[in-house]
């Protein structure tokens, strides 16, 4: 028995929650072994799923009593392994804690709480003129919560930024129970931009129980187009010259041949399946200067040897083109039974190399490789596919990756653009950082989180915490990773 | 010990970790030197570090639209350096001729296109530092997208030197329409609520204005007086700005005035760079920052037009920039302070005789920010060696 076990543990979580508000059954936790990243594994002792912030304190307090570790967890869509229980211990799940407490539009914020779903709070500003700009693919299950840990993007970051960018203040519970606010509507001049930081903290500073968020304005115009190349290389210069050329489109996705066959088969939208590679091209403003634009990406694509470029001129031809965007994940399931999606990013001018070295190692390791990604960030999602029953396709699915990641870093890059290092990354952070760098986040995280107790071993290689191994407690079993959704 | 001009990052990390390791000397950081004054008086003598020689451009990789310069350049420089590719960080920045990349930083300077553009926070994407024990690190990269590690950049931003001294920034920086065009079209209103009305409007407004500007006539009038050109002769003026290729800019300007045509405004002719025009050409005695939230902003100008403050708002962001009158007392600033907490904000006072600051706190943080910043502070810089009490104490 450990302490999370232990019965006096379980009874004041009991005491606080309800028993409807905590899994205990081995049986029932297998769900929570892992998040979208499934190669690690380790189930947590307890659940517990508080439904106020009071609740969240105690049971952080509880924890802090008791000397347990716990872990905040949203929908469980990481890509990064960011809800494994290290040393297992209380998951502390905020799906119950899904109320928008408040929209103001004359102020441009909304206060939710942090388990409102993602695309609910996008719903419920529907025809108010304003919108909450991070959408993340995975939108319609992820959290603002989980955003707001991970710092998410999605295709609109390109002109509208990443979640820190649309986070005015944070709630959170500190791991040593301390209720705190961060942030806010107003400016604090003279402070330390803490919500900035809390922002991509992946967890490990505390418990984010509500969040201020900005809203924007919608656009008034839109003009979506779907550019046809012959080659993945000319879909890349039409993207450096369209950026080049002033224009910042709203979003900036591309496609390759693997993807758009997965699609077709999936969904029949009508792509050529001959086609390299497409681009999808989304521009937004006012109305006279869309359509400027919109000219002077087709003339771009055109220069780059594009075999058409549609435009979607009715509002339905338009989400068709994004819905194919977003499922894009969804068809993958038809190419293979499993695959990893990688997420490294360039300097976008680097995105011819970064590509050619992605073929280059998906054959030199006998793995098909897709892409699908923001390339407007030059954010690269590369796709491994392989098959999990076999142990060889794994080891070299995993040298592969190594090798793309290696190569994003080389050329001034990074290994994560959106989905972060939790535990899957936390290898290459001393390829990324000198041990100064670490040693100083390192001291930052203690200012949070002194004990190592909320979500230990995660993100940085050097912290030590509660005496754990770092992969002592993980079973590792499958290295693969299938989508979450 | 004798003032310290560093040449490169590494010479400046080993004297502060000699210095870790020995004397345990106080410094100030000096970049332009314009706003040395700003925030609490330091609480131990200090000596200067300058960073003018760390003044170079590292890596401008145009077409990526990122660029890493050292952070002793001057705004001026790095604003050359960027319109040569026709590229523009949109940071406004008063005296950019003195004011440099790590002074705007660390006091995390914004002004009025702010509303369109956001803040420094939106922009900088890598850092490199030098803390109080001497440890030099980066964070963040010269990518625009990274979740690598914490975001130490936004750490960095408003820390006035007291947990690092930045030694290079890279920023994220955006292409500007050729040609580009800017204008700014003036209302005045007889009081307030007209005003009010008029920013409601901005909200349903077809155009998407990167300034929102309000001011009272007594600043109006100072401004009048320094540039030698008329100026509006309401009670309040609005300013608002446009930006982007001609055509975007002359049919926003355009639109707006019709919008207008229906409020309780005069539509007035603007100065030509209004801009540049707003800030205190002179050095005043006594300036507040007020912060609110964006819909409280008129409240609080009408109660401080009342007390003879010179008043020139972000309005659009809350944001409040009050030249108090030169006869004032610290009891006018507490009256201040007091509506604005009344009204969920919070008053900063960035210029002040220096006898003020005994009995006035400088800044407004709240308890809970303190709390976490003191410990952040006692990690990066424990022998409080870096620009000590500026910003708590
Ligand atoms: C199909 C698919 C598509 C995706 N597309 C994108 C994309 O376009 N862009 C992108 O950025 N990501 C994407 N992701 C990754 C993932 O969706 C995001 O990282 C998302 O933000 C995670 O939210 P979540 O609620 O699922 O968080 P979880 O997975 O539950 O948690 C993620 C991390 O946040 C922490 N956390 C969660 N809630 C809290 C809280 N309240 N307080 C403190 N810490 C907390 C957890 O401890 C963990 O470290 C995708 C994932 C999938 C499966
Ligand atoms: C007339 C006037 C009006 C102003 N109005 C406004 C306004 O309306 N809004 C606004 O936001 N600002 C305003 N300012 C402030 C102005 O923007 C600052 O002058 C500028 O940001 C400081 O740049 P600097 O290089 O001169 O910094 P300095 O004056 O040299 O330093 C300012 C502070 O930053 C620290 N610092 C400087 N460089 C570094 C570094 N590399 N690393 C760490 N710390 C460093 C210093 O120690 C000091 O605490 C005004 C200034 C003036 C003179």
């Amino acid at each position: 028995m450990t302490a999370a076990t232990a019965s006096a543990f379980l009874d004041r979580l009991r005491e606080i929650v309800g028993e409807d508000g905590l899994l205990y059954d081995p049986a029932e936790l297998l769900v929570y072994e892992c998040d979208g990243y499934v190669v690690e594994k380790k189930t947590p002792d307890v659940v517990v799923f508080p439904t106020t912030t009071e609740q969240v304190v105690k049971i952080v307090q509880t924890c802090n009593e008791h000397d347990v570790p716990f872990v905040p967890r949203g929908a469980g869509t990481s890509l990064a392994g960011g809800c494994l229980p290290i040393g297992g211990g209380v998951m502390i799940a905020l799906t119950r804690m899904n109320k928008i407490l408040e929209v103001n539009l004359r102020d441009r914020y909304a206060v939710v709480e942090p388990g409102v779903v993602n695309v609910h709070l996008t719903r419920h500003l529907a025809g108010t003129g304003f919108h909450y700009a991070p959408d993340p693919s995975s939108q319609g299950a992820c959290t603002i919560g989980g955003n707001v840990a991970t710092n998410s993007g999605g295709p609109h970051t390109l002109k509208y930024g990443v979640t820190v960018n649309h986070v005015l203040g944070i709630e959170f519970v500190q791991p040593d129970g301390t209720l705190t606010e961060i942030g806010g509507i107003v400016d604090e001049p003279g402070a330390y931009d803490l919500t900035g930081l809390f922002v991509g903290s992946e967890g490990t500073f505390g418990v984010c129980t509500k969040v201020i968020v900005r809203l924007t304005r919608d656009p008034v115009a839109y003009r979506t187009m779907l550019g046809v190349f012959e080659t993945v290389a000319d879909a890349t210069h039409a993207i450096s010259d369209i950026i080049g050329a002033g224009i910042i489109p709203a979003a900036l996705e591309m496609m390759d041949q693997g993807i758009i066959t997965a699609l077709e088969d999936a969904f029949h939208f009508g792509f050529p399946l001959d086609a390299g590679a497409v681009l999808l091209i989304e521009v937004d403003g006012l109305e006279v200067s869309v359509d400027r634009e919109a000219r002077e990406i087709i003339e771009l694509c055109n220069g780059r040897n594009a075999r058409e470029v549609r435009t979607a001129d009715t509002p339905e031809k338009r989400q068709l083109l994004w819905k194919c965007r977003k499922q894009a994940f969804g068809a993958i399931g038809r190419l293979s039974p499993s695959y990893c999606t990688q997420d490294g990013v360039v300097p976008r001018t680097k995105l011819p190399e970064i590509l050619a070295a992605i073929t280059e190692s998906g054959n030199r390791h006998g793995i098909r490789v897709v892409n699908v990604f923001h390339a407007g960030d030059g954010n690269i999602h590369p796709i491994l596919l392989f098959d999990e029953r076999d142990q060889d396709q794994i080891r070299r699915v995993m040298l592969a990756s190594d090798e793309i990641l290696s190569k994003c870093i080389e050329l001034g890059g990074s290994v994560t653009g959106e989905h972060g290092i939790g535990v899957e990354k936390i290898n290459f952070m001393s390829q990324l950082f000198t041990e100064d760098d670490l040693a100083v986040m390192d001291d930052v995280r203690k200012a949070f989180n002194p004990d190592g107790r909320c979500s230990p071993q995660k993100m940085l290689p050097t912290a030590g915490a509660c005496g754990m191994e770092h992969h002592a407690p993980i079973e590792k079993s499958h290295p693969t990773r299938r989508a979450a959704m | 010990m004798p003032e310290f001009t560093p040449s490169t990052t590494q010479e400046l990390s080993e004297f502060l970790q000699a210095n870790a390791a020995g004397e345990r000397q106080a410094f100030q950081i000096v970049g332009g030197g314009t706003a040395l004054e700003y925030g609490c008086p330091l609480s131990k003598p200090v000596t200067n570090i300058f960073l003018k020689k760390l003044n170079r451009v590292i890596d401008y990789p145009t077409r990526d639209m990122t660029i890493t310069v050292e952070a002793g350049m001057t705004i001026a420089e790095l604003t050359k350096t960027l319109r040569a590719e026709i590229q523009e960080l949109p940071i406004d920045v008063p005296d950019p001729k003195s004011a440099t990349v790590g002074g705007i930083l660390a006091c995390d300077v914004s002004g009025p296109r702010r509303f369109g553009h956001g803040t420094l926070r939106d922009f900088l994407i890598g850092v490199t530092a030098v803390d109080g024990l001497g440890r030099t690190f980066h964070a963040g990269g010269r990518v625009v997208k990274n979740v690598a590690g914490y975001d130490l950049c936004k750490l960095l931003i408003g820390s006035f030197g007291t947990l690092a001294v930045i030694t290079e920034a890279t920023f994220k920086v955006q292409s500007m329409p050729v040609p580009m065009a800017d204008a700014w079209e003036l209302i005045g209103f007889d009081d307030l609520s007209q005003c009010d009305a008029a920013i409601a409007n901005l909200s349903s407004s077809a155009c998407r204005p990167v300034a929102v500007e309000v001011v009272n006539q007594k600043a109006a009038r100072m401004m009048a007086e320094a540039n030698e050109e008329p100026f509006h002769s309401t009670p309040w003026g609005m300013a608002v700005m446009i930006e982007g290729s001609e055509a975007d800019v002359h049919w926003q300007c355009r639109q707006l005035q019709s919008e207008w045509e229906n409020l309780d405004g005069r539509v007035l002719h603007p100065l030509r760079d209004y801009r540049r025009k707003t800030w205190p050409p002179v050095k005043p005695q006594s300036t507040v920052r007020v912060t609110l939230p964006p819909s409280k902003c008129l409240n609080f100008l009408e109660v401080a037009d009342a007390m003879d403050v010179a008043l020139s708002a972000h309005a659009g962001d809350g944001v409040v920039i009050g030249v108090l009158p030169n006869d004032s007392a610290p009891s006018l600033v507490q009256q201040l302070r007091e509506k604005a907490h009344e009204l969920g904000g919070r008053l900063t006072v960035e210029l002040c005789p220096s006898e003020w600051k005994k009995e006035l706190s400088v800044f407004d943080q709240s308890e809970s920010t303190l709390r976490l910043m003191r410990e952040i502070k006692s990690k990066l810089d424990p022998y409080d060696v870096l620009n000590p009490g500026r910003l708590f104490s």
